[in-house]
């Protein structure tokens, strides 16, 4: 089992400490772990070198070979060694000048010499494994911390976030639906900050606001002379998500021509730039979310259907924030904290009645749109206590007409619920025949369902009750 | 968590250590010094005669770390921002191909570096406490430390001696 790198470390090429250790660490029957050396010209001065070293290998443990009378200056290399956060071990001479200093709190362990094979891998070993479990403990902090960012209790959204662990483990496409302003970018950056990419790009880009003649270009960018003012080659943003992750946003706005290149370069990881024959390879994941009804968007033939099935690999559907119950409350003094602080207001809580008022709102806009409606609150209001007259809702106030996107992804919302809606009544809740009468396949009509938040027992129960 | 607290948290239990190890100069006690010192000026507490630094902790142990945190944010937001470029700083130095967002690195940098800082924190305060012999380790077998107070009554004694010097020197 391969536990991590350990990172040899001498001052003087050949020397015979060095070449002892380097024996014993390759002489080792059954390495968990791999050896990266490197000779320093100096312990006095930052080796760049050596700095570019740890972090492209990020050692766990550093065996540092240090050479006579050297253990008083060791200061300046301490600073270099610090970002790598390995442990250290010492592996001197018996007649160092000053054992005593070999107790250091930077140093985690000491080796004498002469090197006895069995004593070198038994501390190698253990301090991997200390090394080890600190790491996993870094990271099982940060997933624990990360996804805390997503606020919320309502089983349906838990269902949903719980995934983004095991998804994120995964290589796998990931296309995340739901209406706009439910955290899609915050789930699609969970994703690539668990991920084994979390130290490489996140590019998020919305492809619903650029224009569509430019997306290809934005994209998968261009050579020299591959249009009229294109004076200079220019990489696209798959060059610039290289190793990391790539968030399509409003994915069902790219132009039919882009989405064949996208379906090409999932399929092989090939892709070409615009006015260039040669072909380059990306090694970046993809992520995409949309808030329209991918389904309409297939069956209008402005999303194609093989692009969406290799996007769709794993499918997380967010709720809307009307459908998470108390969960509005929950972000809502989320929000009043964050708030008070920052505009620096005495606002501690809520009235029961301002909280009903919150509840029972419809938040077309769902978590955005909360966010903003408690800011504005915060604004106007110096009392210790937000009552209900202090929040004022977009539908109270003079109607701001919706965005294109947003008012075609209320009607579809609305024609969705009720045609399912209809069909569950025909069907008396059984999701088999109504899949089949809507001539969709049973897990999509599922997904619909949920995404709906439809209590499909409720037209059972009303089969039963006549 | 900022590195501003990490510093205030330090300065609560620095003085201790100093106190401690006065005429230890590894390393990692003259960093943990530093840092305490550096905490100490943002507070406007000098620090240059330490020689008995428990004197100087009474100054600042007039308020909760907390309290003295706030009077920091509001204090030297010059400081505040230097602190959040070490963070971006560290994390691209260790992560040299990253980039993201202003949303993402409020959500994810800081809190990876956050995360590291305190661990390393947390793991100094320890060594500190064992290097004052308040508390033991003992090496399991798997490796990991198992860290506890030595059952005797010489030593509750020091540990709540110890306890009571810093929680009437925060009451005074």
């Amino acid at each position: 089992m391969h536990t991590g790198t350990v990172l040899l470390l001498q001052f003087e090429a050949g020397g015979q400490l060095g070449s002892s250790l380097r024996q014993i660490l390759e002489s080792c029957p059954d390495p968990e772990f791999t050896v990266a050396y490197y000779t320093c010209q100096s312990i006095d001065v930052v080796d760049n070198e050596l700095s570019k070293l740890i972090v492209s290998t990020k050692p766990l443990l550093i065996l540092l070979v240090l050479p006579r009378g050297h253990l008083r200056s060791l200061d300046t290399l301490f600073r270099t060694l610090e970002p790598a956060a390995a442990r250290i071990v010492l592996v001197v001479e018996p007649d160092q000048d000053n054992l005593i200093e070999l107790v250091k709190p930077n140093i985690d362990d000491f080796i004498i010499a002469p090197l006895r094979d069995s004593e070198v891998l038994l501390r190698v070993r253990r301090l991997l494994n200390q090394s080890c479990h600190e790491q996993n403990m870094r990271d099982s902090l940060k997933e624990k911390l990360g996804l805390q960012q997503l606020i919320g209790h309502n089983p349906l959204f838990i269902s949903e976030i719980s995934k983004i662990p095991l998804v994120a483990k995964s290589d796998a496409a990931v296309m995340i639906s739901g209406e706009t302003g439910t955290g899609k970018e915050m789930v699609a950056r969970a994703i690539h900050y668990l991920s084994p990419r979390a130290g490489k790009p996140f590019i998020p880009i919305n492809c619903g606001a650029i224009p569509v003649e430019l997306i290809e270009n934005e994209l998968f960018g261009h050579d020299r002379g591959a249009f009229t003012g294109a004076a200079v080659a220019r990489d696209g943003l798959i060059h610039e998500a290289e190793e990391g992750t790539l968030f399509l946003d409003e994915v069902n706005c790219t132009p039919l021509s882009a989405q064949v290149k996208l379906l090409r370069f999932l399929q092989s990881k090939e892709y070409r730039r615009l006015g260039s024959t040669k072909s380059l390879n990306g090694d970046v994941r993809i992520i995409a979310a949309s808030n329209a009804n991918l389904e309409a968007e297939l069956a209008a033939g402005t999303l194609r259907r093989d692009l969406y099935y290799r996007l769709n690999v794993v499918p997380l559907v967010l709720p809307p924030l009307r459908a998470r119950g108390n969960d509005v409350i929950l972000l809502a003094r989320h929000f009043l904290a964050q708030y008070a602080v920052k505009l620096n207001r005495p606002a501690v809580d809520f009235s029961p009645e301002a909280e009903r008022k919150l509840l029972l709102y419809g938040w077309p806009g769902n978590v955005r749109e909360l966010e903003h409606v408690i800011e504005r609150v915060l604004i106007l209001c110096t009392e210790k206590i937000i009552r209900e007259h202090h929040i004022v809702l977009s539908s109270e106030t003079s109607s701001t007409p919706l965005s294109f996107q947003e008012a075609k992804a209320n009607v579809i919302s609305q024609f969705e619920t009720t045609y399912i809606q209809s069909l569950l009544t025909v069907y008396k809740g059984n999701i088999t025949q109504a899949a089949q009468a809507a001539q969709k396949e049973r897990r999509t009509f599922w997904e619909l369902v949920r995404k709906h938040n439809i209590d499909v027992q409720k037209f059972k129960t009303a089969n039963v009750g006549e | 968590m900022c590195r501003s607290s990490r510093q205030l948290t330090l300065v609560s239990r620095g003085f201790d250590v100093l106190k401690a190890g006065q005429n230890c100069h590894s390393a990692k006690f003259q960093n943990v010094k530093a840092v305490v010192h550096e905490a100490a000026g943002v507070l406007g507490i000098n620090t240059s005669n330490t020689a008995t630094p428990q004197a100087n902790f009474s100054t600042i142990s007039c308020c909760t770390v907390d309290a003295l945190r706030e009077g920091v944010m509001k204090s030297d937001p010059i400081r505040v921002r230097r602190e959040a470029s070490h963070y971006i700083l560290d994390y691209l130095y260790n992560n040299p191909n990253a980039g993201d967002t202003f949303e993402g690195i409020m959500e994810w940098w800081l809190l990876t570096q956050s995360i590291k800082f305190e661990m390393q924190t947390v793991s100094e305060a320890v060594a500190g406490l064992v290097a004052e012999g308040l508390i033991v380790e003992q090496k399991g077998r798997d490796s990991r430390s198992i860290y506890s107070i030595k059952q005797t009554e010489e030593n509750r004694q020091k540990i709540s001696t110890r306890l009571m010097e810093i929680r009437s020197s925060l009451h005074d």
